[in-house]
């Protein structure tokens, strides 16, 4: 590892200037994950954090790293990079519009052994949206990434979930929370205008096509139906 | 499920050699183009008919969706059939594009199909059967209906998603700014001292405000007059609010100004208050009595202080935490302004005792004619409020 005070010398500031901002991110970051439940913090907002003060350049790509490396040794968290991805039906139109700087966020995982995780860290309070957020997946996973709003209410129904029902004893508004999935981009929706008119598609979001969570969801789907089969 | 998964491949490998042979037939197709010297020219109305039988392909592979992703079904070969024979009679650009895109719809459903087939052929609708036999609890709504059990699902895959729960902050949420305190000069910590001064106009204070620091004078006045003499700390502190020490030391200051109470200073500059009888409006007139108004300096800090200074529950005026009822004093206050007898006596008392308190303290000017107008309308100010209060 580099010297800090040697890499930060090169923008002009002082190691206390660097850890000033190192310090802001990492506030944001912790901070920002609260409030949004989770949802995936922007790169620009990160970078607004340092450039509102000081303006060399590469200077935010530098605190963003030093913010990394310090959630990682003293929190124990990983700061995940997500880009982002594009309905298929509109990936091919945009991507020469897409920015590249617009599409980049941030996640905080934590990095302990999952028994460990599971033994001391799982919050007994939100396991119910841990449950939903994976059969939700599953489910689009299994119709191959890709499903009809009408299907995945279908089989939403199957199980209790009702877009019409005021308030389920768990998990509360259906649609705000299947929202939510949206927002913390584990889902995508998608209208697609067809010959019988519009569709609404839910996709796999980049946090759900995360390697991880990807080859987990195999386990744990194939896991569930063997089970099953076997008894 | 072996004999059916090799069916399946079979299947797979059948559809990608029929596409790799339409992309042969299409490189043909473009070397037939170019070696023909006069191609036969297509009349607009088979164009046309080209575009629109693609649309309906097309219009079909959205609609037998379904049909096109279940393994066991033989409308992919149809529809492939069908493009065979449609691409024969392709020659123009635009029926080239009309042919690309509806090959990429069938292309599509084909790649959604095989990943689909990944899973070993389960279903939405067999997990989500799975996962009722093995999650699923009775409905307390409804018992006809099924569910899920989902604390014990949730806590049985969080270990997937590594969920980091962030910070939450007093300060607020994220948006609001923290208002940065200016920094000024370093006070100078000094105990609350009086000093008397004359301003130039009173202000009518809001009928809502007079209201309530009305009812405060009252209380004020009512502890004054049961206890005499009250040290002025223990009289104006609120332990618990700076501001309702602020509001006390406020109805003092009408209390003092309407001459029914008096801060006294002894030798240990140590400041007392008392009670006194308002004069009369002829003592006013006849300039026997004269009113006084007082500075006091008073931040958080010296309120921090004041709190040092004053024994715990030693405080005399009582926490406002909502409008209490006071005991009228009334029927007394008014036997006492009815009672001629005292206010012969009380304004030569108090003059000469103001006198010499201010002769003590500090050096006061000579009264001049001004002075004799801001006494003027000072007592028509008082006469005023007084008129008000009742």
């Amino acid at each position: 590892m580099a010297d800090p005070a040697n890499d930060f010398a090169h923008f002009g500031i002082s190691v206390m200037e660097k850890d000033k901002l190192v310090g802001e991110v990492v506030r944001f970051m912790l901070f920002k994950t609260h409030q949004n439940s989770g949802c995936p913090v922007k790169r620009e907002e990160l970078t607004q954090l340092v450039t509102k003060t000081y303006h060399q350049r590469n200077l935010p790509a530098y605190v963003i790293n030093e913010a990394k490396n310090k959630l990682s040794s003293i929190f124990g968290y990983e700061m995940r990079e997500l880009q982002r991805i594009l309905p298929s039906s509109k990936s091919n139109a945009r991507f020469s519009q897409s920015n590249v700087a617009d599409s980049k966020s941030y996640i905080l995982v934590s990095q302990l052994e999952p028994q460990v995780y599971e033994k001391y860290v799982v919050d007994v309070n939100a396991a119910h949206l841990s449950g939903f957020t994976f059969v939700i997946i599953s489910i689009v996973y299994l119709a191959g990434g890709k499903i009809t709003e009408e299907v995945l209410w279908s089989q939403m129904r199957r199980m209790g979930l009702s877009e019409d029902e005021g308030k389920h004893p768990v998990l509360g508004n259906i649609k705000q929370t299947l929202e939510l999935l949206v927002l913390q981009r584990y889902l995508q929706k998608d209208k697609v205008n067809g010959p019988e008119g519009t569709t609404i598609y839910y996709e796999l979001a980049e946090r759900a096509l995360d390697e991880p969570i990807n080859k987990k969801i195999k386990e744990y789907v194939a896991q569930i139906v063997k089970k099953d089969n076997i008894s | 499920m072996g004999g059916k998964r090799v069916t399946n491949k079979r299947q797979r490998d059948a559809a990608a050699d029929q596409l790799r042979t339409v992309k042969r037939e299409r490189v043909a197709a473009a070397e037939g183009a170019d070696e023909a010297e006069s191609p036969q020219k297509q009349d607009p109305a088979s164009r046309r008919f080209i575009r629109s039988e693609f649309f309906k392909l097309k219009t079909l592979i959205s609609e037998k969706k379904d049909d096109l992703m279940n393994t066991d079904s033989d409308k992919f070969d149809s529809i492939l059939n069908e493009f065979h024979k449609l691409h024969d009679q392709v020659q123009k650009p635009r029926e080239q594009v009309a042919d690309a895109e509806a090959l990429l719809e069938l292309t599509n459903s084909l790649v959604m199909s095989v990943r689909s087939m990944v899973n070993d052929n389960i279903t939405p609708a067999e997990f989500v059967g799975c996962l009722i036999k093995e999650y699923g609890q009775p409905s307390i709504q409804d018992p006809e209906c099924n569910s899920i059990d989902w604390k014990k699902l949730g806590l049985a895959v969080s270990p997937m998603f590594m969920k980091v729960q962030g910070c939450c902050t007093m300060l607020g949420p994220m948006e609001r700014e923290l208002k940065q305190r200016k920094i000024g000069v370093q006070r100078q910590r000094t105990k609350p001292t009086s000093e008397r001064a004359r301003p130039q106009e009173v202000v009518q204070p809001q009928e809502k405000e007079r209201s309530d620091t009305d009812q405060n004078m009252k209380v004020m006045f009512d502890i004054l007059a049961k206890m005499r003499r009250v040290q002025l700390e223990c009289l104006i502190l609120n332990r618990t609010s700076f501001a309702q020490t602020v509001e006390n030391l406020f109805s003092l200051s009408f209390l003092v100004k309407d001459g029914r109470a008096q801060i006294t200073v002894d030798e240990n500059r140590i400041h007392y208050v008392l009670p006194r009888n308002a004069p009369s409006g002829d003592s006013l007139r006849a300039k026997e009595a004269t009113f006084t108004h007082f500075m006091f300096r008073l931040d958080f800090q010296d309120w921090k202080l004041m709190k040092d200074m004053v024994p715990e529950g030693k405080e005399l005026m009582p926490h406002r935490t909502q409008f209490c009822t006071v005991v009228g004093s009334q029927p007394q206050m008014g036997s006492d302004d009815g009672s001629p007898h005292p206010l012969t006596v009380t304004p030569i008392r108090k003059f000469s005792r103001n006198r010499g308190l201010v002769v003590q303290e500090e050096g006061v000017v000579e009264e001049s004619p001004e002075c004799d107008d801001e006494k003027s309308s000072r007592a028509a100010a008082i006469r005023t409020c007084k008129r008000k209060l009742t």
